[in-house]
């Protein structure tokens, strides 16, 4: 899978969105964190743990990974590290973004060995992988 | 007579008065010192992320952990956090999660589990590795014991299903494995008040009573969901389930009650 790489301009608080392909979980101050794999995080209220509240939704692009300290939301947008200021909610703004920080979404194999479809860089970022049928491969490892 | 004593004790007293106040400053001094000191490390108003988490915080730093290192982020401005150090782990995509432990980070590989202390949080160092056959292990662990599931399947290799006890007491060099114990599909775990909730995938959600943590003893079994990760927080167990998540009352450790789910 392929992206056009970009930092994002901003980022904003909407509506509670539905999971859909559910990730890795993080609580802070009775506020749930889960990430929607590849798209964002969840923020759920857990005042009452026997009956949470979705608040809202959070996009975040190639999102797989939380934690936070204080007021800033660390997370990543691919293989970027992206902070954000969680202070008020209907006003999250991005404190830092850092470039190729890490490694989380390898660009040049997949995650499991085996043939693949070589990386044509013409075509972009590489995202992630999917599993398909493909026909004479070239690349294997 | 005892007016020249007193003149005499005068000064003397007071010198002894000065010399407490003295000691009385330079312990509030130190005191406030320590305070700063503990406020770095535990005050710090983090939350807390699962046993399969790539990031975390301890103290005022972040630490990732991507296929092949670990990286240090400085936190001394939280909004704005820089780079401070990398350190070359494994090869081939081979790490997989990171949990902290007081000054030390508990580190899961497809081949190991590293120890790594953070006594300098700003230059982690390997203090300790316990190698493995090849599998997938998240980690948790308290100052005795680090409690690790080895899993085959999906993009890990191997062919083992497992729940291993390490004492890392010692601290450095190759933790000694003290248990073992056949799972189904396990992947993350939960450590709270000597219990340990390991997800066993569609198999179901394992207590295991670890007052003994060489000699876990299983003591329920919760099915319903296919389980994947969990947190322990006070008394509520937030898990993330496939499709979700689901979350416990623990109050009664051994047997935790659903609360609600979250789908959808």
């Amino acid at each position: 899978m392929y992206a056009e790489k970009a930092k994002p301009s901003s980022v904003s608080f909407q509506q509670p969105q539905a999971i859909e392909n559910a990730g890795k979980i993080y609580v802070k101050d009775k506020l749930l964190y889960q990430v929607e794999n590849g798209k964002g995080i969840h923020v759920i209220s857990i005042t009452d743990p026997s009956k949470p509240v979705r608040e809202g939704f959070i996009p975040i692009a190639g999102a797989q990974e939380i934690s936070i300290l204080n007021n800033s939301l660390y997370t990543n947008t691919y293989n970027d590290l992206l902070v954000l200021d969680i202070s008020s909610p209907e006003n999250i703004t991005i404190t830092k973004y850092i470039e190729n920080a890490f490694t989380l979404v390898s660009t040049v194999t997949p995650p499991e060995s085996g043939y693949f479809e070589c990386v044509d860089p013409a075509k972009g970022m590489v995202i992630g992988w999917t599993k398909k049928k493909i026909y004479s491969p070239k690349c294997k490892y | 007579m005892a007016g020249r004593r007193r003149k005499f004790i005068h000064p003397n007293a007071n010198t002894k008065m000065k010399l407490r106040y003295l000691y009385i400053l330079v312990f509030i001094l130190l005191a406030a010192i320590g305070c700063e000191k503990d406020s770095n490390r535990s005050v710090a108003a983090t939350g807390k992320g699962g046993s399969t988490a790539r990031f975390t915080i301890s103290g005022v730093h972040l630490y990732v952990v991507d296929g092949d290192e670990l990286h240090t982020f400085s936190l001394q401005n939280p909004a704005e956090p820089e780079q401070v150090n990398s350190l070359q782990l494994g090869w081939n995509n081979s790490i997989e999660t990171i949990f902290p432990w007081k000054d030390k980070l508990f580190i899961g590989s497809t081949d190991a589990m590293y120890v790594i202390s953070i006594s300098n949080p700003r230059q982690p160092v390997v203090e300790g590795t316990a190698s493995h056959i090849r599998a997938c292990d998240p980690v948790v662990a308290d100052d005795k014991y680090a409690y690790v599931t080895v899993r085959t399947g999906n993009n890990c290799s191997g062919d083992i299903n497992a729940l291993y006890v390490y004492d890392v007491s010692a601290g450095a060099g190759s933790p000694s494995r003290v248990f073992s114990q056949d799972m189904n599909n396990p992947h993350g775990l939960g450590l709270h008040n000597n219990y340990l909730y390991v997800c066993d995938g569609a198999a179901g959600l394992d207590v295991f009573n670890v007052q003994d943590g060489a000699n876990p003893r299983l003591v329920t079994t919760k099915k319903g969901y296919t389980f994947f990760d969990c947190i322990p927080v006070d008394n509520v167990l937030v898990c993330m389930i496939e499709g979700g998540m689901v979350l416990y009352d623990i109050s009664t450790p051994a047997n935790p009650v659903v609360l609600s789910e979250i789908k959808k």
